[in-house]
């Protein structure tokens, strides 16, 4: 099933919000796990994948942080609160390509600017991908570098890259002005929410009403 | 006299006005080398034009200085607007520039809302955009490469996605800066036979002689920031040699 861009993502935050708003009970905590689950096999994103990816951070970072500073009740809700926020933002990951993020993003009426930075991030964040893999080759084909030199060349390449990314940006500054930017993002192409979608999400928005409110 | 009051008058509203007029142009870089040298340029409506010569010649920098870019000093109008801040936006409406780096061109993710930006900013309605933007994508020959991400594309495909992004906008003039560079055989003659078919003026900025010779009837060719010679394609290729043994002054 192709779902519309604009409802993954706005049932995304209606479950992201509902879960991690208090209070932490049990039953509650269990019906939001079911509401997840349900999501996930709505959106055919495989479940265990998403288990695993959306398990391990929040678990290391419960472990590392958690046992500290943290009474023992919050650090079942600070688990709780980063596990949903995680596993959402996995899912739309997964479930989503960059472009109809922007989309669904787009036709939630998000402001124009914030998208905008979105779509140039998606668009040279390979590009400054590539950037670093050339640079570390680069070292590698002139012989690699010692270790008591690293630092002294690792401080060398990131101003490369710093000056790269400079450059590129005061291009693309250049290409937008040539291009006639006025502020208006182009509309992102993405198949548009059906009646049984938006129905979805309404029904969505009540049982997590319900489940507050009761 | 100023300069936004020769031929009709400021605005270019009139079409009897020249696309270029470029007289007594100098640039100078921050660092105080000269880039150009007392540039004299027209070009008529229709007309192609190829500013050859080898690199650091000055022919990106003109390109810039047509499109406001950078300011140098003297007399630049681009359909009888001086290039000045207050005439960039009209200026820009009707010129289509294609950058040597593709990737500097294509700023967003995918192809399709690419070449809509240009319709977009104009304020044209969704279906209009939607209806431009096919019809540029089939010109050049990548119909169905709407939702291509435009990372992934072949360096001759994003040249002719970028091509696409100028003609879905219509310009009177394209400004083409290395229009070839870097390409293959093939991708060269798909980009050349598209740009063959436009009838708008144009200013090909290359050192590709057979390219420079199809697309343009007429040339200059500069060196050291300066127009040495004017005339066919044919006949400035001699310069090419000459600036390569030292020969030219």
């Amino acid at each position: 099933m192709r779902v519309a861009p604009e409802t993954v993502v706005a049932a995304a935050v209606m479950v992201a919000v509902s879960s991690v708003l208090p209070p932490y009970e049990p039953p509650r905590m269990a019906l939001h796990v079911l509401l997840l689950a349900l999501w996930l096999v709505v959106l055919a994103v495989p479940l265990k994948r998403v288990a695993i990816r959306a398990l391990w951070l929040p678990a290391v970072i419960f472990a590392w942080y958690g046992g500290r500073s943290l009474g023992a009740a919050w650090r079942w809700e600070t688990f709780w609160v980063l596990l949903v926020l995680l596993q959402v933002g996995i899912v739309l990951g997964d479930a989503l390509t960059p472009a109809e993020l922007i989309a669904g993003l787009q036709r939630l009426r998000c402001p124009s600017a914030l998208l905008f930075l979105l779509a140039l991030m998606v668009r040279y964040m390979n590009r400054l991908a590539d950037s670093v893999r050339e640079v570390h080759r680069s070292m590698l084909l002139r012989g690699g570098v010692r270790a008591r030199h690293l630092p002294r060349v690792l401080a060398g390449a990131s101003h490369v890259l710093l000056v790269r990314v400079y450059r590129g940006a005061e291009s693309v500054e250049t290409a937008m002005e040539l291009r006639g930017y006025e502020a208006r993002l182009p509309l992102f192409l993405a198949p548009r929410a059906s009646q049984a979608e938006l129905c979805m999400l309404a029904t969505l928005a009540l049982v997590l009403v319900a489940v507050h409110v009761a | 006299m100023h300069a936004g009051d020769v031929g009709t008058g400021v605005g270019g509203g009139s079409r009897c006005v020249e696309p270029v007029v470029v007289s007594g142009l100098s640039y100078a870089y921050p660092d105080g080398k000269a880039a150009l040298r007392g540039i004299d340029l027209r070009v008529g409506f229709g007309e192609k034009v190829a500013v050859l010569g080898p690199n650091g010649a000055g022919k990106s920098t003109l390109l810039k200085c047509l499109v406001g870019v950078i300011r140098g000093v003297g007399r630049v109008e681009v359909f009888g607007m001086p290039v000045e801040p207050r005439y960039l936006k009209q200026i820009r409406s009707r010129v289509g520039v294609l950058l040597q780096d593709p990737d500097d061109q294509l700023f967003l993710p995918r192809v399709y809302e690419d070449v809509a930006f240009g319709p977009t900013q104009r304020g044209w309605s969704d279906d209009a955009v939607r209806e431009a933007v096919l019809r540029a994508l089939a010109e050049v020959g990548l119909e169905g490469f709407e939702t291509r991400s435009t990372y992934n594309l072949s360096l001759g495909e994003k040249k002719r996605v970028a091509l696409a992004g100028l003609l879905v906008t219509n310009p009177e003039l394209y400004l083409l800066d290395e229009p070839t560079s870097g390409l293959d055989p093939s991708a060269r003659e798909a980009l050349l036979s598209h740009l063959e078919r436009l009838s708008a003026a144009m200013v090909v900025a290359t050192h590709d002689l057979d390219a420079a010779a199809r697309l343009c009837k007429r040339a200059v060719f500069m060196h050291e920031g300066a127009v040495k010679a004017e005339g066919s394609v044919e006949e400035l290729a001699a310069f090419y040699e000459k600036s390569r043994s030292g020969l030219l002054t």
